[in-house]
């Protein structure tokens, strides 16, 4: 296992070199996290306090304005995104654990355990996850962000369980395993340590598709009035601003603000995501390299007819492709 | 160099039997093309029987699709005959059930797969894959001894330098050097039973002969016991004593090697050996007779002889009564209507 | 015979992250019309790398790097899309090893005849269409009333013949067989070449067939080219090649198949692993595996160059011969 942690090392490296869309990916989301764990590093005021007058243009004192009630709107970013990574990160977590444990339970033993997972796992699939959530949601009259992360995994796994159980199954059949099992590995073995490692790019590409539509959910039920207006998160300041037309007063910032944050973060996630495809996919692994081929023939192009100029006309550089 | 020379095993009396086929058959159920109606099965392999020995190979020769796989699948507990039996040093694997009885069978009874670039796991080291035989089955706790394991098994197999081989990944060595691992590996597990599925068809023209000179080795200094499985019939001359000829699933023609290859009775055989590609001959020379059909799915309730859709000296009791088998010779058996 | 298609020193290459690899080297030999031409060679020698190059199938990152492809007199290099289009299926067409993966799944073979005739303007109507098809699958002993059937009802050697019968639709020049028959087993795939030859007497076109069985090539083709990590290194006479091989690769690979018949002898093949492309050393690039290889060897890189009355052959010691037969002289001399 030492051998692959170090081969493992070398490979990031390279990777961060030679893949900007992950490293700008990584920059943004490390960049919002620390903003928002380290939030009192970055802002005196605490989200909650009424601090100045309500709907303050953004100035040098309040970066981002103040809201309606006076609110500092940069602290309630920074503090607010805790919750909201928080939730996607819970959700994503439980959604993951759910849709590893039915999909590759369902794709490596086959047979009659797959008969079962297949059929919960399409039950909870069909029934409509955004009504549900409401029903839920109203039901347990004002529900705090924990409550609703829970809500969401619970009925966002089978799309992950889906795709999981196909990889499995697409896994299970190659040689390898055939060969590992009449070897005499034990079932346990052979899921952790054969059938896992090679399936660990699309676990990755789908834990962080779930923590995004995680935290984008958590947003919407909180802008449609489900969250505890009473707590501090990017969904809740929408919502707030919504309830005191931000937008007709002219207050865009109170608006903005939030949304920037959700982008960013999404944005950063979706890049990663990328990445991660890019690496798997030897296609779109072509197409980098012959960009990069390009950039390198155009520099190349241009220093020879730079060359050639500063040259007697007599001198010809020839070489073209 | 004489025949014996490669086939030295001839000689050696008193040779133990290892894996012991009879009459082996297995049906596989067919998806049911309605709900209520009766369930339909492919017979891949009627009446299968054959016998394994130390220091010998058996070779199981026929186009893809003729079963030959399969019984080697069989032997490895992958699927389970549905009548008939084999056994292994007289013990009939269907009752090897206990956990410990079937870790020995394992570590006896190993197969070599034909995809070089699939039957490693891309994710461990040369290493990993040489280690964990040794800790199933050999519990080597010392670190100096494991490494002197390592480094022997290696240069057996003619991979060499041992200690670099070992650091790296499946995908930087060449297919050959693949199945060199991968022998390597039946020898960390101690196997003595080897069922080889089309070893050298996805290797190189020039590899191909150094993995069966390897399997040669174990064959005559270490005493394996190997069953072959191929469509080239050449390089089964080349390593096997014994030669069985499969045709949809049924043994067509059997026994020594020489005598199948020089000396073929059996139309399906004497139409392999003229299709297979030789410089001495020429693209016109023709085939002898056969209707060209596809090979036919056998059920259990089909009749008579599999080959007799296509067979040019095809009788009447071909269609109906699959023939007895013949010894047409000293270690020379035939099952054709035509010599019963 | 008149040339058909000549290679003068073609190069492709790979673009990967670390630069460029070479996969094949100034490579040059010429087809004459109504010739087999074969090329063998291992993995990673280049040879379909060629034949994708010879109707300009290469994706980046593959590029065509230098030299010229002279189809009947015009380089394909040249060609722009229109022209191009016109070339590909009618001038030249080509076989692949998968008949699966060439055939669309989803619709009937008819339909895929169809494609063809309308995309070069050949035929007036479906139902003039119809009949080609149902001629096309004559000749390739397929029974017409199979026209309407999908690819996935065909066993594998129909699907491979039906393949054929699509790359001879608009009669071509010359037809590109990679490895059309190294899934199929070897019954079938002598019935399928000699089918192939005897379209080849009736319709005079040229083939190039390329594999890594060389004793099937040893019966099917008229000449053979033999490649080695992307070059040519020697093009002979098929039935001299396995007798007298010139180069010791040739030599060597003629010492690794069993053979069926006579006598049983311990068979060496040829020690060591096929090059890195990306890392040559300089030099012959089979000096490391080459039993005769001097300090030469390993220095200067020998070009293709003929040997008188024998074929070409790109080594700096050839491997010497026998007298030969005056007929195989007279063959050798037409090179």
């Amino acid at each position: 296992m030492n051998t692959v942690l170090t081969t493992s090392w070398f490979r990031l490296k390279e990777f961060f070199l030679n893949n900007p869309k992950a490293a700008i990916g990584i920059v943004l989301v490390l960049g919002v996290c620390i903003l928002c764990f380290f939030a009192p590093l970055f802002t005196d005021y605490l989200p909650n306090a009424r601090i100045a007058r309500p709907h303050e243009a953004p100035s040098a004192e309040h970066i981002l304005g103040t809201t309606r009630m006076g609110r500092d709107v940069w602290s309630q970013v920074i503090y607010g995104g805790r919750i909201s990574i928080l939730v996607g990160l819970v959700a994503g977590i439980f959604v993951m654990f759910m849709a590893m444990v039915v999909g590759i339970s369902a794709g490596y033993f086959g047979g009659i355990v797959d008969n079962i997972l297949s059929f919960l796992t399409n039950v909870v699939m069909v029934i409509p996850s955004l009504p549900l959530m409401l029903v839920l949601a109203s039901y347990l009259d004002q529900v705090s962000p924990l409550v609703i992360a829970i809500i969401i995994g619970a009925t966002s796994w089978p799309f992950g369980a889906r795709v999981i159980r196909a990889q499995t199954l697409s896994i299970r059949n190659r040689d390898f395993i055939h060969a590992a099992e009449v070897m005499g590995e034990s079932k346990k073995r052979m899921v952790f340590f054969e059938v896992m490692p090679n399936m660990l790019a699309i676990l990755g590409s789908s834990f962080i598709s779930t923590v995004i539509y995680a935290i984008m959910t958590e947003a919407t039920l909180e802008f449609i009035g489900l969250g505890d207006p009473l707590s501090v998160t990017w969904g809740v300041m929408l919502y707030n601003a919504q309830q005191t037309s931000a937008i007709r007063i002219g207050a865009w910032w109170e608006i903005l603000a939030p949304s920037m944050a959700l982008a960013s973060l999404a944005i950063g996630l979706a890049l990663i995501n990328f990445s991660i495809d890019e690496i798997s996919n030897p296609k779109l692994r072509a197409q980098k390299i012959m960009a990069k081929f390009r950039r390198e023939q155009a520099k190349e192009n241009k220093r020879h007819k730079a060359q050639a100029e500063g040259k007697t006309g007599s001198e010809m550089v020839g070489g073209a492709v | 160099m004489l025949a014996e020379a490669l086939h030295e095993s001839q000689w050696v009396p008193d040779r133990q039997i290892t894996l012991e086929a009879k009459d082996l058959t297995i049906d596989f159920a067919k998806a049911k093309s309605s709900l209520f109606g009766p369930r339909s099965y492919l017979r891949a392999l009627n009446g299968l029987s054959f016998k394994m020995y130390d220091h010998h190979c058996l070779a199981v020769v026929g186009e893809s699709g003729c079963g030959k796989s399969t019984s080697a699948r069989i032997a490895t507990k992958i699927h389970k005959a549905t009548s008939g039996s084999m056994s292994y040093k007289g013990q009939n694997i269907d009752d090897i059930v206990s956990s410990q009885a079937l870790r020995d069978y394992r570590r006896d009874v190993q197969m070599v797969f034909q995809d070089p670039f699939g039957s490693l796991n891309p994710l461990h080291t040369i290493r990993y894959h040489l280690e964990r035989p040794l800790n199933i089955y050999f519990n080597i706790t010392s670190r100096s001894e494991m490494e002197d394991r390592l480094e022997a098994i290696l240069t057996q197999v003619g991979l060499t330098p041992a200690k670099e081989v070992l650091e790296k990944f499946p995908h930087q060595l060449s297919g050959g050097q693949r199945q060199r691992v991968f022998l390597g590996k039946t020898l960390a597990i101690g196997a003595h039973v080897i069922l080889a599925d089309e070893p050298t068809s996805m290797l190189d023209v020039s590899i191909r002969i150094g993995v069966l000179n390897l399997m040669n080795q174990m064959k005559q200094e270490m005493g394996k016991s190997f069953m072959y499985i191929t469509h080239d019939i050449a390089t089964a001359r080349y390593i096997a004593e014994d030669t069985m000829v499969l045709y949809c699933g049924h043994m067509v023609e059997w026994g020594n090697t020489e005598e199948i290859t020089q000396n073929p009775q059996h139309p399906y055989t004497q139409l392999l050996l003229a299709a297979v590609p030789d410089p001495s001959r020429s693209i016109h020379d023709k085939l002898p007779t056969h209707r060209s059909l596809e090979t036919p799915m056998w059920s259990p309730q089909s009749k008579g002889c599999p080959y007799a859709a296509r067979c040019p000296q095809a009788q009447a009791a071909c269609t109906e009564y699959l023939p007895e088998t013949t010894e047409i010779a000293p270690e020379h058996f035939i099952r054709c209507h035509l010599f019963a | 015979m008149s040339t058909l298609l000549e290679v003068n020193d073609l190069c492709v290459d790979y673009i990967t992250l670390n630069g460029r690899v070479r996969a094949v080297n100034n490579v040059s030999f010429t087809i004459a019309e109504g010739e087999i031409l074969g090329l063998a060679g291992e993995s990673g020698c280049g040879k379909s790398t060629i034949a994708y190059a010879l109707m300009r199938l290469h994706r980046p990152p593959a590029l065509i790097s230098g030299g010229k492809i002279l189809f009947a007199g015009r380089n394909i290099l040249d060609f722009d899309d229109e022209a191009l289009r016109r070339f590909r299926w009618k001038d030249t067409s080509m076989v692949f090893q998968s008949a699966m993966s060439c055939l669309n799944p989803v619709k009937t073979i008819e339909y895929q005849f169809y494609d063809i005739f309308t995309a070069h303007n050949v035929v007036a109507n479906r139902q003039e269409s119809i009949e080609r098809a149902k001629e096309l699958l004559r000749i390739v002993d397929i029974p017409e009333g199979r026209l309407f059937d999908y690819p996935h009802q065909f066993s594998g050697g129909m699907r491979q013949r039906v393949v054929i019968a699509m790359a001879l639709a608009l009669k071509p020049r010359l037809l590109i067989m990679d490895e059309p028959t190294t899934a199929l087993d070897v019954v079938i795939q002598r019935e399928i070449l000699q089918k192939v030859y005897e379209l080849k007497q009736q319709f005079n076109f040229s083939v190039l067939f390329i594999t890594h069985d060389l004793s099937l090539m040893v019966e099917f083709c008229d000449r053979i080219g033999i490649m080695y990590s992307g070059q040519l290194v020697e093009v002979s006479d098929s039935k001299a090649i396995l007798q007298q091989p010139l180069h010791p690769y040739t030599f060597g690979l003629g010492n690794a198949f069993p053979t069926l018949t006579g006598e049983l002898k311990v068979m060496v093949g040829i020690p060591g692993t096929p090059l890195d492309l990306s890392n040559v050393p300089p030099g012959c690039r089979f000096a490391g595996r080459c039993f005769k290889a001097s300090a030469q060897c390993h220095r200067v890189e020998p070009a293709l160059i003929p040997q008188a009355g024998r074929g070409q052959v790109a080594c700096h010691q050839p491997l010497p011969l026998p007298t030969l037969p005056e007929t195989l002289v007279k063959r050798c001399s037409q090179l």
